[in-house]
């Protein structure tokens, strides 16, 4: 492994978050290379997971065709990844055995992400690499207690939090509330959909990513969290 | 008042309205399974308002703590029924995780032992030994393992309830099958298991003495398991509190291990401890204990 990597999980449909780490700038800037994988990818890797006596977790991954990736090789990680984690040929079979596997490997790949600190952009939970699998209420109920949330007539907007950029905010009073949220939930990259109210209807911690300012915005945080 | 949410036949919940009833204090049991005449009002602005009960209105405002023990909303052949039944599990979800009232536990904390090795680490940040482990679909990674730490023991990665089997010859020739899906493999610990109940500052610890693997399915294997309250030397016990708080959990079952050598090593902490088994084989006070959480914490709700 020559030089750290910046790993990101996206779906092949995830073509903002693709460019963020293939074309554009941030991966350069840390002077760090990118690479992106598929959940599919993950699932069909050998893995090799160790935690020890005192709880601290050390990781070796496979990946198809490339020298072992260990811990120390990866400057940032950025699971944007919507799909969840299949085993391959798990799709077949008994879907309680199926569901098993699923969580089994989700189970993996969070300990994985949480062994690495900071250097993933979101804290995963223990039940979601991307973040910490809160319900929609629990985000309506966080952004109401913070502040998100103006009423505009209209339509639904968003709110993207990508580092310390919050895009969407009305305000500098609604990019504070905006960043508090996403503080609370430790993500660094969140999406919130207003509607006309104000009221939270819908949540992402992958948020899509569109237009140049995002675009933008989630290079400069990709290569934040590498630097 | 003090809500009391979950299945009415949960044996845990049971027992938790038994000390409140004992107690004297106000209680309301909002039982999943039996809602007829009961429904959830929610307000303007989508949070819960009251619960209205076949005898009374309780506004949200005066459900100063809570006890849930929320499940799967119940199969009716009511259609009715069946969605009042899922609506009064979203909004008393919601109200969980977001009311100023003492809630034991929220739902929204309960997610670390969805992955055993990623909880492991939140163990030893609190200072508790976990047994060495590893996760992997490698098989000479197994082999090495096994002959790295002696005798191994397998179980699921994540929050899936698995029983815990020793490695033996039969299992190590059949390694290849690690290769379709990860598998956790933990050295073996020596030892008697010890089930510690943490409720705020109350530690309560029980022995098990056991020849089974996994003390929890002895009678599967036609074993005993045998239940008596212990002490905890107060370093452990302070560190068994540490790890509740680093959880977000008010209460809290912690499965520990005391090795011939005296030290205690963390197997994992269940965030909606069923511990009327333990309650139950040694007369322990634990649901004595939740309920004096619950009415303290809020400064006496009775």
């Amino acid at each position: 492994m020559t030089g750290p990597l910046v790993l990101v999980v996206a779906d092949r449909t995830d073509l903002g978050g693709r460019a963020v780490a293939l074309d554009g700038p941030a991966a350069r800037l840390a002077g760090a290379r990118p690479l992106v994988v598929t959940p599919l990818d993950l699932a069909r890797a050998r893995w090799v997971h160790r935690v020890d006596a005192r709880g601290r977790a050390t990781t070796c991954l496979g990946l198809d065709g490339r020298e072992p990736l260990r811990d120390g090789d990866l400057a940032a990680v950025w699971w944007r990844a919507l799909t969840p984690l299949e085993p391959a040929g798990s799709a077949a079979a008994d879907p309680r055995d199926h569901l098993y596997a699923v969580s089994e490997l989700t189970a993996l790949v969070t300990s994985w992400l949480l062994s690495l600190g900071p250097r993933v952009v979101n804290r995963p939970s223990g039940a979601d690499p991307s973040g910490p699998a809160w319900p929609l209420h629990q985000w309506a109920a966080v952004a109401r207690r913070h502040g998100v949330g103006r009423t505009l007539p209209g339509e639904r907007r968003r709110l993207v939090v990508l580092g310390e950029s919050v895009i969407g905010a009305v305000d500098g009073e609604e990019r504070e509330a905006a960043l508090g949220v996403a503080a609370e939930a430790g993500c660094r990259s969140l999406g919130l959909t207003l509607d006309g109210r104000g009221r939270v209807v819908g949540s992402s911690t992958a948020p899509r990513l569109a237009g140049r300012e995002e675009l933008r915005a989630a290079a400069r945080l990709l290569a934040e969290v590498a630097a | 008042m003090i809500l009391f949410y979950g299945y009415g036949d949960d044996s845990a919940l049971t027992l938790a309205v038994g000390a409140a009833q004992r107690r004297g204090a106000a209680y309301l049991l909002l039982d999943q399974k039996d809602l007829r005449g009961w429904s959830v009002e929610v307000g303007g602005d989508g949070r819960l308002g009251q619960v209205r009960t076949p005898w009374a209105r309780v506004a949200a405002s005066d459900l100063r703590a809570c006890y849930a023990r929320p499940l799967a909303p119940v199969a009716v052949d009511d259609p009715d029924l069946a969605r009042r039944g899922q609506e009064v599990s979203e909004h008393v979800t919601a109200w969980l995780d977001a009311t100023d009232a003492v809630v034991v536990n929220r739902p929204r904390d309960m997610h670390s032992n969805s992955s055993k090795p990623y909880q492991a680490q939140l163990i030893g940040e609190a200072g508790l030994a976990v047994p060495t482990s590893l996760v992997t679909n490698d098989p000479q990674e197994v082999r090495d393992f096994v002959a790295e730490v002696g005798e191994a023991v397998f179980k699921s990665t994540s929050g899936v309830r698995s029983i815990v089997r020793r490695v033996d010859e039969a299992r190590l020739a059949a390694l290849e099958r690690v290769r379709a899906l990860p598998t956790q493999f933990q050295a073996l610990v020596p030892g008697t298991d010890v089930r510690v109940h943490v409720v705020g500052q109350a530690v309560l610890a029980t022995e098990i003495r056991s020849e089974a693997t996994d003390y929890r399915y002895a009678g599967r294997d036609g074993l005993d398991a045998e239940l008596t309250a212990c002490s905890l030397p107060d370093e452990v016990a302070e560190r068994c509190v540490r790890l509740a708080a680093r959880l977000g959990l008010a209460f809290v079952g912690i499965d520990l291990r005391r090795t011939p050598e005296g030290e205690f090593v963390c197997f994992e902490a269940n965030p909606m401890p069923g511990y009327s088994y333990y309650e139950a084989n040694t007369g322990q006070p634990i649901s004595e204990a939740l309920v004096d959480h619950l009415v303290r914490s809020t400064g006496g709700v009775s």
